[in-house]
């Protein structure tokens, strides 16, 4: 028996939270079973976790959405960049003031509404935006 | 509750193991389980609270983990500590951890040991991962060339 047998989905849902979108996706094409952990619900939160984590955006209340695809924001936003986002290795190059709490992200023709945005001062990085002040 | 147990002295729970080893705890160390919590509210008095699912070599380790954490050392090394035990564990004693941790519902070492198994699989290829947790490839190689194709950004 292999040792991941044994554990339970709720157990892969803890795992899986402290992974980051990279590994995860990777992971999602070793068998079967990991494949469909990326349709369920409590994956959609991880890829959430994974997208404000690595934008540095924990704590900006994105609550009750529940219904956005995380997984197509982390992948839109790492395909624009082509690489690991890591905003702060990138020089700055703007700023912009957010004053609805409703955004749109958007690549080619897929577009995912994003409600209760923080408002305020966004900083702008050359690919990037992130780190809300 | 606290207050029925002397300040001198502890009270001590005991555990009887999957292999009926028994264990003495301090209460506060095996308080960390809700499961145990739960468990010595249905049975009465000092009766043995029998643990069917987790051995002895397993059920030790927890208990230093609980015991380690009600002690008053920074939180944080005392971590630091357990995370690199289980990063140089084998496997069987990390994921039977796991197992333990989630029957025992220790939400804190069920965290620690769960971050263990992402970290291992950080940067690893598909092939890696399978090699390394001796995943069965289920899927066709069919199946497989499309997965790969959606998420082929996670390969750039």
């Amino acid at each position: 028996m292999t040792p991941v047998e044994p554990l339970v989905d709720d157990v892969w849902t803890v795992i899986v939270k402290h992974m980051d979108g990279r590994s995860l996706a990777r992971l999602s094409c070793t068998c079967s079973r990991f494949h469909k952990y990326k349709e369920l619900a409590a994956v959609s939160l991880v890829w959430r976790s994974a997208f404000l984590r690595e934008l540095d955006l924990l704590d900006i209340p994105f609550s009750g959405d529940q219904s956005s695809n995380w997984k197509l924001i982390y992948t839109s936003s790492l395909r624009h960049t082509g690489e690991r986002l890591h905003p702060t290795a990138y020089s700055r190059i703007g700023a912009f003031i957010m004053e609805s709490t409703t955004a749109v992200l958007a690549k080619s023709d897929r577009r995912v509404k994003i409600q209760n945005v923080k408002q305020g001062i966004w900083i702008l990085d050359i690919f990037v935006a992130a780190c809300c002040i | 509750m606290a207050s029925s147990s002397t300040s001198e002295q502890k009270k001590k729970i005991r555990l009887k193991s999957a292999d009926n080893e028994l264990f003495d705890v301090d209460e506060d160390a095996a308080l960390q389980s809700e499961t145990i919590k739960n468990l010595l509210q249905e049975i009465s008095g000092d009766q043995i609270v029998p643990l069917p699912n987790v051995t002895s070599k397993i059920l030790a380790k927890v208990i230093e983990y609980c015991s380690n954490m009600c002690e008053l050392d920074p939180i944080i090394s005392v971590n630091k500590q357990w995370e690199s035990f289980f990063k140089n564990c084998d496997q069987d004693t990390l994921f039977d951890t796991i197992l333990a941790a989630n029957y025992l519902s220790i939400k804190s070492l069920l965290d620690l040991t769960c971050k263990c198994v992402a970290d291992m699989m950080k940067g690893k290829t598909p092939e890696e991962i399978r090699e390394k947790f001796h995943i069965v490839n289920d899927l066709t190689s069919e199946e497989e060339a499309k997965i790969r194709a959606e998420i082929s950004w996670a390969f750039e």
